[in-house]
């Protein structure tokens, strides 16, 4: 009941002219009804009566009439597709945003190949249900619902005694038909996700298909997707089967009773001979719609299966609220406080525990640690990607959760570890960031990121478009276009997340040297591997196993002897006795 | 690098639907030829059945009920009842076959399409928007379904139909006939007039379809970048406008296929007004009776009826074509790396690897290199060092073949690796790329992508050797973890440890880490290379890394720069050298002062 609700809300905007359409076609399923009299008139007065002055008027009628009728239709034809067009973009934007507005956390258990199948299967069924389904729907219930009154009248009472029987039979096996099509439907869904999702995750891992010689395996885990596909539509059409091939052949049930029943009457009788010619004429009038009830159940199953899954994820609610009242739009400097901060992915495994510190606005932090000790998530936390489980993030002194989520995260520019690059041209990877930036920002930003000079070298410069995920750049010119994105949002809080470990030793120097005024007044976070990209740091932060365990400048930590000294004698074994003895 | 094609760029087309194509087409239901000719006889026999009805009818009202036979009337009664027997049996048989065919024609399609993608280079991938070859692999071969079989079924009963039904008309009146079918020839030059607009705008249609399925593809992949520049609204905006794109593709292609019905209807009725006045001047002249007239009108109408739903078949016929014709060229597409004729297997592999006077370019013209040489005795490990974009990868992806190179050879055990099939030569050699892949699924099972007959002991054995166990002992439920493609759940380190392992465990003679460690921490990685270094005696290995401290016990540094190597030596040796590899060095270990 929901689900229909929510379906037929889709139609907000259209109905008058939707509806309207629908009368029409009503309308004009009652010309060749016309034309059946026009045609009485030219046999019975022209031919028979040889009045032939008037078949010409008559003609010409017939011709109007049909004039009228084809045109009528194409308008009406038109307003059902474009309806129909109109509530699959409609839903299917509205699921692109909700898309956009979920949190890390819904993606961490969605596949893309599930949410590749609803943006364009399940929104192809809704489309489907207005252009077509509720349309014949409603013009076979027309037909149906006037044939069947009319023949009530002429009808002996054997008829209703027949009609009583067979006509809730084929409805409730239309019925039954679409309620035990239902979960098959369901579960055909399912499996074309799964199709969506082999087929993805191959073309995305093209290459380590290659590398490690998976072709064939890759081949045969496609054919058992499909073929369980195939096998599931054989489930489906064993429902089909079941209720379709009695549906398809009802008019010869009546068939069967004009012979036998209706032939008895008239030697009686008690009707005339006319009466049953005329009789089973109409028949296919009753039994067109109750084949096409059939057809139209299982289309419209398939649809509530379809509008269910589209329900379902608009209906996700999003675990990080934005802020409803009086949220916080002023600019943010900067500070950072980490109060007590527990959070877990998963609920349970902790990636960080009781995490405090305290970061004024200006200074630069460097955060080191093994992979997986919960550097990413400080930052992920910041930006309010999740909500902390314990304890409470501050900017500005503000509690995050109090302040507009779309200025916290505009006021945090994050070069990516995960490098990710968008089919486009550089400059507008560039300037993903910002609407309206000028040449010189983004010429400026790349400089600053040392990209600039091997983009002039490529054969189209900044229009050169890159592929997805930048392939066809080395991972070292990937990151310092990330690195430029983020400069060129010129935001409060920079983040640079890995951001230098493809590049050689020279280029990161050049980059730092350049950064560092690029920073001004901005709170900037460096998670690296490097103590070179660290070292210079306010305050540089050691995690291991989502605790900070060592924290302090980069002369402090190295008179630790702890994990970051050692790391510094690994990277700079040479240097390091020299280090440890001039160190100021 | 050669065009890349994005969401807001239609593609071209490379194959054109033809006489070939369409042989291709049937080529794929010929193996159902059984089920089509039992379907289509079954089918057949069920039309005869039930035109056989009226006729029934018909000697009721003339014989059985002016003389009065009850018992004759339940006899035809139950004939009637038996022809819905085999009526309601014929249809679900139909259904059941056409279904199955139906379905394995799409089945066959799509493994023989997904065969195809798994042949073509990396750079078929790399030059278009995943999410375009996506919505081949699914969304376009699932349409095909009903056209391969009922939509084929249906069209040669409604052929039959016309067949009986003109033959009826000519035996009334073959001069009426001749002047009522006039109007087919004139739908039939419409259709054909309209043919290649027709087609043009499903093709537009599938092209616009396609750049919004590569929008949403890219979105959801993007998401996390759109998200933290907060990019939402615009790139809403974006999908809105592409999403108009496609409705009005869609609404003119379907404006265009709505002409054609109207144009039946009206040559039909046309038709029959030319018969009514033909006729009625006839009957007035009494060379016709009005019986005739009659007669031939109601077959007038019953011979347009399966012309409408052929046109209804031809539509879909013309809005799968369009599918079809990407699809074939997905087919067609050329795989770029030819194994030779007469190519062997690689036999199991020692390891000397040696590339004499390679020349290679991406695209012609730009060479990245020229004739570089070197060689390398088994069990080496040889570092890469240069600038970005200098070539390090370049050379590792030559070795794995991923690219053919311009000019020079590259032998592996002094076996040229043209000559060799390509899989028997990556077989033998592992790769540890820079973007490490994480397939949906649990940890154990990534893993074992490296040797899929791996025990799991040997899987855990592998993620030890890499320091991974670890971490994946952490996780929830350890080695039967599930992880997602895209997933937090993993940080990038972790993932990389992961894709490390896998190629430990497919242990391979010749291995390439292409900056496989750059987002792993130090100290981890200096506890894998530990464990690399032991699995590594006796193997050759390529390391490209940018942490020099990673490579400084490499038996041999390159320096790749100026399309070639620029120095060559140990870590010693080069920092004596006092060149480029001493520059770098330098430069790193000074960021620490």
């Amino acid at each position: 009941m929901k689900t229909m609700k929510f379906l037929f809300g889709m139609l907000k905007g259209q109905r008058v002219r939707y509806y309207t359409a629908i009368l029409l076609g009503i309308f004009i399923s009652l010309v060749p009804l016309t034309n059946n009299y026009l045609v009485k008139i030219i046999v019975d007065e022209v031919i028979t009566a040889g009045r032939n002055n008037i078949l010409v008027p008559v003609l010409a009628a017939i011709f109007i009439c049909t004039l009228v009728r084809v045109s009528v239709w194409y308008y009406i034809r038109y307003v059902l597709e474009i309806t129909g067009q109109k509530v699959m973009m409609d839903i299917r934007n509205r699921g692109f945003k909700k898309i956009l507005a979920m949190e890390f956390s819904f993606f961490d258990k969605t596949r893309t190949g599930d949410l590749m199948t609803r943006m364009t299967a399940d929104v192809d069924m809704i489309r489907h249900f207005f252009a077509y389904v509720l349309y014949v729907f409603v013009e076979q219930t027309v037909i149906f619902t006037g044939a069947f009154a009319f023949m009530l009248t002429v009808a002996d009472a054997s008829f209703l005694v027949l009609a009583v029987f067979v006509l809730p039979l084929a409805v409730f096996m239309a019925v039954k038909l679409a309620f035990t099509i239902m979960p098959r439907y369901a579960k055909v869904r399912e499996l074309r996700s799964i199709l969506n999702t082999v087929a993805q995750e191959n073309i995305e891992a093209n290459r380590v298909v290659r590398a490690f010689v998976r072709e064939d395996f890759e081949r045969e885990k496609m054919w058992e997707a499909s073929e369980n596909f195939r096998q599931e539509q054989f489930n489906v059409n064993r429902v089909w089967r079941r209720y379709m091939p009695f549906l398809s052949n009802m008019q010869l049930i009546f068939t069967i009773y004009n012979i036998v029943a209706g032939g008895i009457l008239v030697i009686n009788g008690t009707i005339s001979m006319g009466d049953l010619v005329m009789f089973n004429g109409m028949v296919w009038m009753i039994t067109g719609p109750l084949t096409q009830y059939g057809f139209l159940a299982n289309d419209a199953a398939n649809c509530i299966a379809s509008t269910q899954k589209m329900m379902e994820l608009l209906n996700t609610d999003t675990e990080i609220k934005p802020v409803t009242q009086h949220p916080i739009k002023k600019h943010i400097r900067g500070d950072i406080d980490f109060i007590n901060v527990s959070f877990g992915y998963d609920g349970d495994e902790h990636a960080l525990h009781h995490v405090s510190f305290q970061v004024k606005a200006g200074e630069t932090i460097g955060l080191i640690g093994t992979a997986g000790s919960g550097k990413s998530t400080i930052i992920n936390l910041i930006s309010r990607f999740y909500d902390v489980d314990h304890g409470v993030v501050l900017i500005d002194g503000e509690d995050i959760k109090n302040i507009d989520l779309d200025t916290l995260r505009g006021s945090i520019a994050v070069a990516q570890q995960d490098v990710f690059l968008f089919s486009n041209t550089i400059r507008d990877n560039i300037s993903f960031g910002v609407t309206g930036a000028t040449e010189e920002d983004i010429i400026n930003a790349a400089k600053a990121a040392q990209a600039h000079e091997f983009i002039v070298n490529l054969p189209e410069g900044y229009d050169t478009v890159v592929g997805e995920r930048g392939v066809g750049l080395s991972g070292g010119q990937k990151q310092r276009l990330t690195l430029a994105r983020a400069l060129l949002n010129n935001p409060s809080i920079l983040v640079l997340d890995d951001t230098t470990s493809a590049l050689d030793a020279e280029t990161e120097r050049y980059i730092q040297s350049n950064l560092s005024h690029f920073f001004g007044d901005k709170t900037v976070f460096i998670i690296s591997q490097r103590i070179s990209s660290v070292k210079n740091c306010d305050q540089i932060f050691v995690l291991e196993n989502g605790v900070i365990t060592e924290r302090g400048k980069h002369e402090e930590l190295i008179r630790n002897e702890g994990y970051y000294s050692r790391v510094f004698q690994h990277q700079f074994g040479d240097c390091f006795g020299e280090m440890k003895g001039g160190v100021r | 690098m050669a065009k890349v094609n994005t969401y807001d760029s239609d593609e071209e087309l490379k194959v054109k639907m033809n006489k070939e194509q369409l042989k291709r087409a049937v080529s794929y239901i010929k193996p159902y030829k059984k089920e089509f000719i039992m379907t289509i006889s079954i089918m057949l026999l069920a039309t005869i059945a039930a035109m056989s009805t009226p006729y029934l009818f018909q000697i009721a009202m003339d014989t059985m009920i002016p003389a009065g036979n009850v018992r004759g009337l339940v006899y035809l009664g139950m004939i009637c009842g038996g022809i819905l027997i085999f009526s309601v049996w014929a249809h679900a048989f139909r259904a059941k076959l056409m279904n199955y065919v139906g379905a394995s024609v799409v089945h066959d399609l799509r493994c023989d399409m997904f065969g195809h993608l798994q042949e073509l280079p990396v750079t078929y991938f790399d030059t278009r928007p995943h999410g375009k070859i996506l919505v081949r692999v699914v969304n376009y071969i699932n349409s095909l379904a009903d056209m391969f079989s009922n939509g084929l079924v249906n069209a040669l009963m409604e052929m039959v139909s016309i067949i009986v039904i003109v033959a009826f008309m000519f035996a009334i009146n073959v001069k009426l006939t001749l002047i009522s079918l006039i109007g087919f020839p004139l739908l039939l030059v419409f259709i054909m007039k309209l043919r290649a607009i027709h087609h043009r705008a499903w093709q537009k249609y599938s092209d616009k379809n396609s750049n919004l399925n590569a929008y949403l593809h890219e979105s959801i992949n993007g998401i996390r970048i759109t998200q933290a520049f907060v990019k939402e609204r615009s790139n809403s905006r974006i999908f809105s406008r592409i999403s108009v794109d496609t409705l009005r593709a869609w609404m003119k292609a379907k404006l265009i296929e709505f002409l054609i019905w109207p144009t039946s209807t009206v040559i039909s009725e046309l038709s029959v007004i030319v018969i009514y006045f033909v006729g009625a001047a006839a009957v007035a002249r009494e060379q016709l009776s009005v019986g005739v007239i009659v007669a031939i009108i109601s077959y007038i109408w019953r011979f347009w009826n399966p012309i409408n739903n052929m046109s209804n078949i031809y539509n879909q016929l013309m809005t799968n074509l369009a599918y079809l014709e990407r699809i074939f060229e997905v087919i067609d597409e050329d795989v770029v790396i030819h194994d030779k004729e007469n190519a062997g297997e690689m036999p199991d592999v020692k390891g000397d690897v040696s590339f004499r006077n390679v020349t290679f370019a991406y695209d012609e013209g730009e060479n990245i290199l020229e004739n570089l040489s070197f060689e390398v005795p088994s069990g080496t490990m040889v570092a890469l060092v240069g600038q970005t974009g200098a070539g390090k990868s370049t050379v590792a992806n030559l070795l794995g073949r991923y690219y053919d190179i311009q000019g020079g050879a590259i032998t592996i055990d002094g076996i040229n690796i043209q000559d060799v099939t390509v899989k028997s030569l990556r077989e033998q050699l592992g790769f540890m790329l820079q973007d490490s892949f994480v397939f949906s699924g649990n940890i154990m099972e990534n893993i074992r992508y490296g040797r899929l007959d791996a025990t799991d002991a040997e899987v855990i054995e592998a993620a030890k050797a890499v320091n991974a166990h670890e971490f994946i002992m952490e996780m929830p439920e350890g080695y039967h973890t599930v992880v997602s493609e895209r997933g937090s759940m993993l940080s990038a380190g972790q993932r990389q440890l992961i894709s490390l392992a896998r190629a430990m465990l497919k242990d391979p003679r010749v291995l390439v880490l292409d900056e496989a460690t750059s987002s792993i921490d130090t100290e981890t990685e200096i506890k894998i290379m530990d464990g690399i270094a032991k699995i590594l005696e006796n193997r050759t290995s390529f390391v490209i890394a940018h942490r020099l401290s990673t490579i400084k016990s490499a038996d041999v540094i390159m320096v790749i720069g100026n399309k070639g190597i620029i120095e060559k030596g140990s870590h010693d040796e080069l920092l004596e050298l006092g060149g480029e590899y001493a520059k770098l060095y330098r430069t790193q270990t000074s960021l620490a002062q």
